[in-house]
């Protein structure tokens, strides 16, 4: 698909932009400060063992489903259901930024788990925003871990 | 007292251009030209001033006539106004200014000179949110063409189109992936970067223009606002 006043390629340099695509633009620069996930990141990248770390945080707030089980296993709806209601929880009374990103990451595992296992999305925030979270973390963590936050992004939601 | 919308814009960049000499000054005249002239006609024809005369002229003649003076710039530094209220401020008294000299070209007595002096009170009017819209879509469209252009001559204009496709065609990562065949993580990385530069890039414009540091961010919202259809 293309827009009329289309400037996608680099040979449309001259095009002027449309209305549409100047308020998309702009929309997209106005919320395109620090985010959450930045935080959380930041630390993975800091820790010396990630795998460790992402062990810790998400078996500390959503017990005892560690992120390697909820790659290999398909949890029940329920079961995700309550994770990311103790996500959700943790991450709202944090009042560390540890805190926050350990809450953070857990709850992506689980929303990456009710896309990737149910094809559902279990959470509230538009999708556009849980794909960049699920990616900007795919993009610091190792296997299998990046594969499955990877498929998540690219997983269709069932209607 | 009335909110000012504006952001305060004292000691600029564009007033240390306009400082450099004749040169310099010439370069600050070209650029608000540049940058001011479809906001300026935008206001123009949404205030009351486009009962008077044709936005064409009064925008060509507030260039030619105040512009153009050696003080400009030194009288909006010493008025303490936000660079766009001056401007908007000083087409009205254009305006005013040329409209006498009508009348009395006409022999005419002057009249209702009172509904001149009006948008140099009001608000947030109409009149002002097209001149804001303008500026912001001057703005945006400036900075989308250089970081474009610099992202080509880089050799990353994929990056440019994998960001237009997910941010203004609104496509998702999977579907871009699907059409690429790059990577989730690549296509993150592309859209980030790119987002990136062009924060900066208009952040920078905004600066220029005499945004303060602190003003920033509530400025690319107003920008958003602005454009929102």
């Amino acid at each position: 698909m293309k827009n009329d006043l289309n400037r996608s390629n680099e040979t449309d340099v001259a095009a002027p932009l449309s209305g549409p695509a100047a308020h998309s633009i702009s929309a997209i620069v106005a919320a395109g400060g620090i985010k959450p996930v930045d935080f959380a990141v930041e630390e993975l990248r800091r820790a010396g063992d990630r795998d460790a770390w992402l062990e810790r945080a998400v078996v500390k707030v959503v017990g005892s489903a560690s992120p390697r089980r909820l790659v290999a296993e398909v949890a029940s709806r329920d079961e995700l259901d309550r994770m990311r209601h103790a996500a959700t929880m943790a991450f709202g009374g944090a009042t560390k930024v540890e805190e926050r990103n350990a809450a953070l990451v857990a709850y992506a595992f689980v929303v990456a788990a009710g896309l990737v296992h149910h094809g559902v999305l279990l959470s509230s925030q538009p999708r556009a925003e849980i794909d960049v979270m699920l990616a900007e973390l795919a993009g610091v963590l190792g296997e299998p871990f990046a594969s499955f936050l990877e498929a998540a992004v690219a997983r269709e939601v069932r209607a | 007292m009335q909110r000012d919308h504006f952001p305060s814009t004292h000691a600029t960049s564009m007033m240390a251009t306009a400082s450099d000499g004749p040169a310099g000054m010439s370069r600050a005249r070209a650029f608000v030209m540049e940058r001011y002239r479809a906001p300026l006609l935008a206001y123009a024809r949404g205030s009351s001033l486009r009962t008077l005369e044709d936005a064409e002229e009064l925008v060509h003649a507030y260039f030619a006539t105040r512009l153009a003076r050696e003080d400009y710039f030194d009288r909006w530094r010493e008025s303490g106004l936000p660079f766009r209220r001056w401007l908007m401020n000083g087409l009205h008294f254009c305006a005013r200014e040329r409209r006498k000299i009508r009348m009395r070209t006409a022999g005419r007595h002057e009249a209702q000179t009172g509904a001149l002096s009006e948008a140099s009170t009001t608000g947030w009017n109409e009149a002002e949110r097209a001149f804001e819209r303008e500026l912001a879509n001057r703005v945006i469209d400036d900075c989308t063409r250089s970081v474009q252009q610099s992202l080509a001559a880089r050799g990353l204009a994929r990056h440019w189109q994998v960001f237009w496709r997910r941010s203004v065609d609104g496509l998702t990562y999977a579907a871009i992936a699907a059409e690429t065949g790059m990577s989730i993580r690549e296509l993150n990385a592309a859209v980030r970067g790119v987002t990136a530069e062009l924060r900066g890039a208009i952040r920078a414009e905004l600066v220029r223009e005499g945004v303060e540091d602190e003003s920033l961010e509530a400025e690319l919202a107003r920008m958003e606002e602005a454009l929102r259809p």
